[in-house]
């Protein structure tokens, strides 16, 4: 890891603050802002994220990661998040990197559902490139395995299951979850349940980057998505990195991965 | 957790965001100060990394800082937004001296004066061996199914017979006599079914049975049902940060 130095600070949005750490790299004329996944994901991936910042400073990009609201460090409930309010604050972060590094445009960097929202937010700042770590394709698909997880849940605490239509039925009811212990809101479930991929990316033509990080093992997930994106214009290539990641579990020592930070980061030097 | 009231709000609005120069790097952290605006009794909340599963500190340093204790929480070198090299947290070696940095930084720069820690799991044993290398400053420690001996040791300690046990962690045993030689207090707090908790009923029967009657006398022992070790479930962290705000709260602050 590089010496540069993280500097912890907060970022003012309507209502609140984000917490964020900026990595500013010396001489830096291009900076990233790194969007984190949903509460399990961002959590799984803290290190993995910190050390992707140290990369790209490394390599001359200055970085900000920041908590949305509602998570981590940042002000706010998690029963007041939603797609809308992740993106507002995606925006917000890109807004204060543009100032904070002084750069025209930045690079954004999304993570499993981070990726739904570093792509929507493409709409709405001027974004340099955009990488994808793992991305989650539609919104339907991540709650389809939350359910699956909250099942699998109760099998390993030894609780009688709740099936996957009663979890939906109280969640169209209104009523939260607990998923491993994050409440899965119906507000948050709502939001995303229509949100996908390839339709944020549809106006989408700046350098476009897929990294599939899984062992090499198992089967592509995003080749047809890449081909489908390429077809309208996209100029996307994708990567696949070696890698065990638990995205929705804390691991012992925390998960990183040094080769998915440093190709992100020369993938970034290439094209911004 | 639900939307904050307007006091813990104000509590996160009121956030420092710090580093800490610690033995292996800069370690990254926040402080919440306490409504009132006094600094002397400050907790320091030790999880991987700082916020952990549904920001369970983050909710607990706020609650803690409206209530008028102020609490400061970090990640350890190699873990979150801190230097250094990610490494396995082995529970016979606990990161006291990244502990002990920070409540040296809160002296000196925060204006704390008297210390409590608390952690879970690993990052009990850490809050131990702070409390070991600080004794004088602490003044109580959250023990939440904390490891007494090495995971081996662990696995044996659910079946082996009460005259042969596993050995405790030499580590462990040395910081509890540093506990037991000042005047803080210890809530130790378990799980009936966390796989830490036979391994504790040994150090029980072969360390904290035998402390003085005096520092005995400051320990709380507490067994809830079902499993407190990862907080795996949000009905669970909410009691946890209950009792474990309360209990901070309802410490005797000033040293005897």
């Amino acid at each position: 890891m590089s010496a540069a130095r993280v500097e912890p600070l907060h970022v003012a949005v309507p209502d609140g603050r984000l917490f964020a750490t900026v990595v500013a790299a010396e001489g830096a004329r291009r900076a990233a802002v790194v969007v984190h996944g949903a509460a399990p994901e961002m959590v799984a991936a803290a290190r993995a994220e910190a050390v992707l910042a140290r990369s790209l400073a490394a390599r001359g990009t200055s970085a900000l990661r920041y908590h949305a609201r509602g998570y981590g460090d940042s002000t706010g409930g998690d029963d007041e998040v939603t797609f809308a309010t992740l993106v507002d604050d995606a925006a917000a972060a890109c807004a204060f990197a543009r100032r904070r590094f002084e750069v025209a445009r930045v690079a954004v960097i999304g993570v499993r559902l981070g990726a739904l929202v570093a792509a929507a937010v493409t709409a709405r700042v001027d974004v340099a490139a955009l990488a994808l770590w793992e991305p989650v394709v539609t919104g339907a698909s991540w709650l389809d395995d939350q359910f699956r997880a909250a099942r699998l849940a109760d099998l390993t605490a030894d609780r009688p299951p709740r099936s996957t239509a009663t979890r939906r039925a109280a969640l169209d009811g209104g009523e939260a979850i607990d998923v491993n212990g994050y409440l899965l809101h119906a507000a948050f479930a709502r939001s995303f349940a229509g949100v996908a991929l390839p339709s944020l990316l549809e106006s989408w033509l700046g350098p476009l980057w897929i990294a599939e990080v899984r062992p090499t093992a198992a089967p592509s997930a995003f080749a047809g998505l890449a081909a489908a994106l390429a077809h309208e214009g996209a100029r996307v290539t994708t990567a696949r990195v070696d890698a065990s990641p638990s995205w929705d579990t804390l691991t012992n020592p925390p998960w990183e991965s040094l080769e998915l930070a440093e190709r992100t980061a020369e993938w970034l030097d290439a094209v911004a | 957790m639900p939307s904050p009231d307007s006091a813990l709000h104000e509590r996160a609005i009121a956030e420092v965001a710090l580093r800490v120069a610690g033995p292996d790097g800069e370690l990254v952290g926040v402080y919440t100060p306490a409504t009132d605006g006094s600094t002397e009794r400050c907790a320091v909340l030790l999880a991987r990394p700082r916020a952990h599963r549904n920001r369970v500190w983050v909710h607990l340093a706020r609650r803690l800082a409206a209530g008028d204790v102020a609490a400061l929480r970090f990640d350890y070198a190699g873990h979150g937004d801190s230097e250094g090299v990610a490494a396995l947290a082995h529970p016979c070696r606990p990161r006291g001296a990244d502990v002990a940095a920070v409540m040296d930084h809160a002296r000196a720069q925060l204006g704390a004066a008297r210390f409590a820690l608390a952690g879970n799991c690993f990052d009990a044993r850490s809050a131990l061996a702070g409390a070991a290398l600080r004794p004088s400053l602490t003044a109580g420690v959250v023990l939440g199914a904390m490891p007494v001996m090495d995971l081996p040791g662990m696995e044996r300690a659910a079946t082996a017979p009460h005259d042969d046990p596993p050995p405790l962690d030499a580590g462990f045993v040395a910081d509890l006599a540093a506990f037991a030689a000042a005047d803080a207090r210890a809530l130790f707090l378990y799980g009936e079914i966390d796989a830490e908790l036979p391994a504790f009923r040994v150090a029980q029967r072969a360390a904290l049975d035998l402390l003085p009657p005096g520092a005995r006398a400051r320990i709380e022992v507490e067994v809830w049902g079902g499993r407190v070790h990862g907080l795996l479930e949000v009905a669970r962290q909410e009691a946890f940060i209950r009792r474990v705000a309360a209990w901070i709260r309802g410490l005797p602050w000033t040293s005897t």
